[in-house]
């Protein structure tokens, strides 16, 4: 069977935007996608970033994927988070969101992404993803993000995925990429080793450093949810998805003006980007004020002013 | 912080390059056999810094023995199309495959009968599309921050051009002579850019003899500057004839004693000249037309000014008798 590559560009780590409850603000949700949606080529739903996957309600998560599903345009492609605490729990969530995703009556391009090692090791991984894959029936997309497994599982000996293994993993069609955080060394025998596979995504997972060496498949961004227009610019800048001929030098002007704003905002919210995304939201009236955010934490207050001071210039 | 940033703009514009190894493949072999049976040129076309990649692919297929021309997309569809036929090859380079300038003329270039090799990072875009052959040149990161500039990308373009343009060395045998032959620009286009005056031989190292003198002094004379023939001038140093070894032997076959003959009886009495301030080139032109080694170099009003030898115009490690370097002795000539 024949798997469409996933989109090149701009996927966005959605927030998930939680009432008093704590349960899914499904107005809030909508509104935000409604905003979002023109400028990205995917949503990364309950990721372990942004997206507070790890801390999601399991039926949280199901009915965030049930109103995305929704609200998105049949070409957005979906990226689904569906990592548990172990194994099992992993398994269960996959068969629980592959039952959402057939019951509800939109076709969209949807894939499974996974952080293995956050509950197994690297002996083994391709058998797993064949088991998972019959679960779940669907492309998947696997994280590297070593930083997120030493802190869960701070006695493991390998925090990264292995190369050997992942060349071996990438021979199966229905694993379509990667979201790759760590060092540049590894991303390149990582490029290595998948070349082979047409169409294979090597997602960078670290906004700071796909402004700097962006990689062609695309980004995972958390800033797109305060900046999507101007994540979209840079985007499309960088992975030349548009030629733009016109304007010269002005545009290339307008691009690093772009680019620095990008960084100066990320340096905002790097230190808890779902916090402090919500409580800028909160503050611009794109989002209601959210359950978990301490808006009297001075800290997190004078931050949050630096941030919305910085969005109102532009929004 | 500067040098890391260097460094790492190096790795990745390596990477670059090494991951189009594992692409190379029947796509490329094609590209090639359809330039070596192709009857016309190679013509590259791209816009922006990828116009400027194919410029350089087209210097090196110059150089290396295919013919080339570089088309400027946007010049293309104001007249320049006329420069093809359809018994061209296309090169068209874009990273993205959209370049609207090259996808407007590609239609039109393929209804003329040129075909069409494209060099992008796209493979499924427009201009790969419209392509005979598509060869893969895309990369995985690139190296400039927020893809301000292309840069692994171009670099990669660059190097697979070379690629092509080594490969077709190989397929033609384009030998060392072939590649002097391409490049008058080297060392020896360099020698023969500068003027006679420069190289010829002067004052005492000119074989000279005056009328009346004996063929026998003659000889001594040529003997003694040793480049195989001696002028013949009158009492004003203004040129009569000139005696070579050649001449010196057709005469030993008609007449056994030629010590006693005046040089005027045996000497040819319109040696080739040059002035001295034309160039080596023009010299070496006249003695290839007429099969000599010498030039006279005499002024306007027939004065001798110099000799000047084929040895002296190519430089010594430039002349080869029967393919052998010649021995830096002028004697043993």
């Amino acid at each position: 069977m024949e798997y469409p590559s996933p989109p090149r560009g701009l996927i966005i780590d959605l927030i998930t935007p939680l009432n008093e409850r704590g349960d899914l603000d499904i107005e809030a949700l909508e509104r935000h996608l409604e905003r979002i949606m023109d400028h990205v080529h995917g949503v990364l739903l309950a990721s372990p970033w942004a997206g507070e996957g790890s801390q999601l309600l399991f039926k949280t998560r199901k009915e965030l994927l049930q109103r995305t599903m929704g609200c998105v345009s049949s070409n957005t492609a979906l990226l689904v988070w569906i990592t548990g605490h172990t194994e099992e729990a992993t398994r269960r969530n996959l068969i629980a969101l592959q039952k959402v995703s057939e019951d509800t009556p939109y076709e969209r391009r949807i894939y499974w992404v996974d952080t293995p090692l956050l509950y197994h090791s690297n002996r083994g991984l391709p058998s797993l993803y064949r088991e998972l894959y019959d679960l779940g029936n669907r492309p998947f997309l696997l994280i590297n993000d070593p930083y997120s497994v030493a802190k869960v599982r701070g006695t493991i000996k390998r925090k990264n995925i292995r190369t050997s293994i992942l060349k071996e993993t990438a021979k199966m069609e229905f694993i379509s990429g990667i979201i790759f955080l760590g060092p540049l060394e590894r991303a390149y025998n990582y490029e290595k080793a998948v070349r082979s596979r047409d169409g294979f995504r090597l997602y960078e997972g670290d906004e700071g450093r796909f402004l700097e060496y962006p990689s062609l498949s695309g980004v995972i961004s958390a800033g797109a949810n305060l900046a999507p227009e101007k994540w979209r610019a840079i985007i499309d800048s960088s992975l030349h998805l548009r030629e733009t001929s016109g304007d010269y030098p002005d545009s290339l002007k307008q691009t690093w003006e772009t680019g620095q704003y990008l960084h100066q905002l990320r340096d905002y919210y790097a230190t808890d980007p779902p916090t402090m995304i919500k409580l800028a939201l909160s503050e611009l009236s794109l989002l209601p004020p959210t359950a978990g955010v301490q808006p009297n934490d001075p800290k997190a207050t004078e931050i949050k002013k630096k941030l919305v001071d910085l969005l109102s210039k532009e929004i | 912080m500067v040098i890391e940033q260097a460094k790492e703009v190096l790795k990745i514009e390596a990477h670059g390059i090494l991951g189009l190894v594992d692409r190379i493949g029947p796509e490329f072999k094609k590209a090639v056999d359809m330039i070596l049976k192709s009857k016309g040129r190679v013509i590259l076309t791209g816009m922006g810094k990828s116009g400027l990649v194919a410029r350089k692919i087209t210097a090196t297929l110059n150089s290396t023995g295919t013919p080339s021309l570089f088309l400027h997309p946007a010049e293309a569809i104001h007249g320049d199309l006329g420069m093809v036929t359809g018994d061209d090859i296309i090169l068209a380079v874009s990273n993205s495959g959209q370049t609207p300038e090259i996808n407007t003329i590609l239609p039109i270039l393929k209804k003329m009968g040129a075909k069409i090799i494209s060099f992008t990072g796209a493979p499924n875009s427009p201009m790969a599309l419209s392509s005979d052959v598509v060869i893969d040149v895309g990369v995985e990161r690139e190296a400039c921050p927020l893809g301000l500039a292309p840069t692994a990308s171009t670099t990669a373009a660059l190097a697979m051009g070379d690629a092509l343009a080594v490969a077709l060395i190989n397929k033609r045998r384009f030998g060392k002579e072939d590649f002097r032959k391409f490049h008058p620009g080297g060392s020896l286009g360099e020698r023969l850019a500068i003027k006679v005056k420069e190289v010829m031989l002067t004052d005492n190292n000119v074989p000279m003899v005056s009328l009346g003198t004996r063929v026998g002094d003659a000889i001594r004379e040529i003997n003694a500057k040793g480049i195989g023939a001696t002028l013949v001038v009158d009492s004003e140093k203004r040129l009569k004839g000139i005696i070579t070894d050649g001449d010196l032997r057709r005469t030993l076959l008609k007449k056994k004693d030629i010590h006693e003959l005046l040089v005027e009886e045996i000497m040819s009495q319109s040696p080739k000249t040059i002035g001295e301030d034309q160039t080596a080139a023009e010299a070496l032109g006249i003695m290839e037309l007429y099969g000599i080694t010498h030039l006279v170099v005499v002024d306007r009003s027939k004065r001798v000014k110099g000799i000047a030898h084929l040895h002296d115009l190519l430089g010594r490690e430039e002349f080869r008798i029967n393919g052998i370097p010649k021995s830096t002795s002028r004697t043993d000539y």
